[in-house]
């Protein structure tokens, strides 16, 4: 009895320790690969952060708008710094996803796999978003402008308008670029853009017809209109 | 400077229009190339060719030539030209070509691809071996035949580069001229000079060989318009400027553009330039008056109509919606200051001077810094400019025209007086 208990308490031991030789090298890979990740991260990050100031980055985002619309977000630090943490946090999650899947568990088999099938739309998502906010903000800022010097009532209306028209639009393809829940994205966009489009067309149709055609009138009559315009030049 | 080589000849001479290159081929020496720049004036332009012509021809010796350069009009302008010029003088109608980006630039004279036209007449000067070369809009009514004699005599008797005009204003025209355009450039290049956009001015053929020629042509004049770049140009060069009183300025049309692109471009020009020269301004202590000859005149009478009322609602808009972009284009302090102007009296609402002049340094830096895509930032600065120049009508137009003429002066000389907190600070963001 006690033999067949020693037997079975070795057996177990035995296989338990060859199940541990066999996975502590993995576990250990699984280590490496953190370190890994952290250390060129971290190079990665620095080196990264560097290019971007020595490109004045930092200078064009906050020209651009793209530091303002950060902080809106809550995003407190400089372009570069984010950009850098972001490479720093993308670089060492490949290389935990690569750790994982020298673990060979069945659970996280195929994991790197299929997270770098889905980089390509990430980044394409990513640029979408950057793209978006500068293309938004450049053409809010250019509205607010042209419509203040055309001492129009409702400029910062119109150009909040503008601008989150173009945001609205860049979500839209940004859900669309990532696969998210594709027909409901569709349906909703189309859904918003056409009730503004429909309420704007309403609103000038019916609610100010008038002031639709003293404007189209002022504009298209500019020349007879010397009224309210002074006969000064300017240079 | 050296004179180009056939080769160089070669590579700024394929701008040219095959029509002109061919009048060039074989042609004979001129010394003095009228260019009259022209399109749609049929009404204008011969009587303006007539005119330059005998106010030139009373000196026999000269060889002139006469171009005019057309931008594709639909009235026979250049037939009517030819036939008021006749066969006693030498004349070439040219076509010079319109690019499309040339196209949104503002034109005093309204001639589409104005700079083309005044690098055509350039090149045709610089080939012919001419000692001047004059520039004169064919929409204008008010010329008159003295008019050639003073812009190319400090040239051919006094050798100098470049005679810019000076025109007969009322008390309020120009007043973007007056208030910045003018003031910077004094404060700036340390020239007293008037100024004025286009009508006419000359140059000399060295002028022209030296640093006509030699400027990236298609970079940054199609951007600005030809005639601020070249006044900018003159001055920036330290060329040798003199003034030509013309007397007034009666043009057949209006300038073109609404009043923010006419600032973008304007004071684009002046600012853009300011980069550039940056070597040369940065030592200028003082400004010094430059020659001037003709008859001088005072500002004349305001006729017309003036809405100061809109000027400052212009203004209070601006104060109220484009408060997120003058926090970026200018400093803490000017912002502040501006934020605190009352507007609620229109009678009694003062854009002080200093503030003016701060407010435009900080245009100019934010300008350099690039805080902002530059059209925005130029365009934003519309409403400061209807706020100033309404104060300044407010607070002399009970006055007689000599107070105006002082406050102008004064202000010019605030210019002056704050131009160390321009440079320090440019200097800190080149730093």
């Amino acid at each position: 009895m006690s033999d067949l208990w020693g037997e079975a308490m070795m057996e177990a031991f035995r296989d338990m320790m060859k199940r541990l030789v066999l996975f502590l090298p993995k576990l250990l890979a699984l280590a490496s690969f953190i370190l890994l990740g952290v250390l060129v991260g971290l190079i990665i990050k620095v080196i990264l952060q560097r290019l971007l100031r020595a490109a004045r980055v930092d200078v064009l985002s906050e020209r651009w708008g793209l530091q303002a619309a950060l902080g809106r977000a809550g995003v407190k630090h400089p372009l570069s710094h984010v950009v850098a943490r972001v490479a720093f946090w993308t670089v060492f999650v490949v290389f935990t996803f690569m750790g994982v899947d020298a673990l060979d568990l069945p659970a996280t088999a195929s994991l790197l796999g299929n997270l770098l099938g889905y980089l390509p739309s990430v980044v394409a998502a990513c640029l979408l978003i950057l793209v978006g906010v500068l293309l938004a903000n450049f053409l809010g800022e250019a509205t607010l402008i042209a419509t203040v010097n055309a001492q129009i009532q409702e400029a910062r209306l119109i150009a909040t308008l503008v601008r989150w028209g173009v945001l609205l639009f860049t979500a839209a393809t940004v859900l669309t670029q990532l696969g998210i829940a594709k027909e409901i994205v569709i349906a909703a966009f189309s859904i918003i853009f056409g009730g503004v489009v429909l309420a704007l067309a309403i609103a000038v149709g019916l609610g100010a017809r008038n002031l639709a055609r003293d404007i189209m009138e002022r504009r298209w009559r500019k020349a007879k209109d010397t009224k309210n315009h002074d006969e000064m030049a300017h240079l | 400077m050296d004179q180009p080589t056939p080769n160089e000849h070669a590579v700024t001479e394929s701008f040219l229009p095959e029509p002109v290159r061919a009048l060039l081929d074989g042609a004979e020496p001129a010394d003095i190339v009228i260019g009259l720049l022209t399109f749609n004036d049929a009404s204008t332009a011969p009587a303006v060719a007539r005119t330059l012509l005998a106010g030139l021809n009373r000196n026999d010796q000269q060889r002139i030539l006469l171009v005019n350069c057309d931008a594709g009009s639909q009235d026979r302008t250049p037939d009517l030209v030819q036939q008021a010029v006749g066969d006693k003088s030498r004349f070439w109608a040219v076509q010079h070509p319109v690019m499309g980006t040339s196209l949104h630039v503002l034109s005093e004279s309204g001639v589409p691809g104005r700079d083309t036209a005044v690098r055509t007449l350039a090149m045709v000067a610089d080939r012919l071996a001419s000692k001047a070369c004059l520039i004169v809009d064919g929409n204008l009514k008010s010329t008159h035949p003295r008019w050639a004699e003073l812009l190319t005599a400090p040239i051919l008797e006094k050798g100098a580069d470049c005679v810019l005009p000076q025109f007969n204003r009322n008390r309020y025209e120009g007043t973007l001229t007056s208030t910045l355009l003018a003031p910077v450039t004094r404060a700036l290049y340390g020239r007293r000079v008037a100024y004025h956009q286009g009508g006419a001015y000359a140059f000399s053929g060295a002028f022209i060989r030296s640093s006509l020629l030699s400027q990236p042509w298609d970079g940054e004049v199609p951007t600005y318009g030809i005639d601020g770049w070249v006044m900018t140009l003159a001055v920036a060069e330290q060329a040798d400027v003199y003034q030509a009183r013309l007397g007034p300025r009666v043009q057949q049309a209006k300038p073109l553009g609404d009043l923010a692109t006419i600032i973008a471009q304007a004071v684009g020009c002046v600012f853009h330039m300011m980069e550039r020269y940056q070597h040369v301004w940065e030592s200028v202590k003082a400004s010094t008056a430059v020659s001037t000859i003709g008859e001088q005149a005072r500002l004349g009478d305001f006729v017309g109509t003036l809405h100061v009322e809109r000027m400052i609602h212009g203004f209070r808009q601006g104060l109220r919606d484009l408060v997120p972009i003058w926090q970026i284009v200018l400093s803490p302090e000017t912002f502040q200051q501006v934020l605190e102007l009352g507007v609620d009296d229109t009678e009694s609402f003062r854009f002080p001077s200093r503030l003016w002049v701060q407010a435009v340094y900080d245009l100019a830096l934010a300008y350099h810094d690039r805080l902002l895509y530059r059209e925005h930032l130029l365009k934003s600065l519309t409403p400061l400019y209807l706020g100033y120049t309404a104060s300044l009508v407010l607070a002399t137009r009970a006055q007689p025209v000599t107070q105006v003429e002082e406050e102008l002066e004064r202000l010019a000389i605030e210019y002056e007086a704050m131009k160390p907190y321009l440079t320090q600070r440019w200097r800190w963001s080149d730093e």
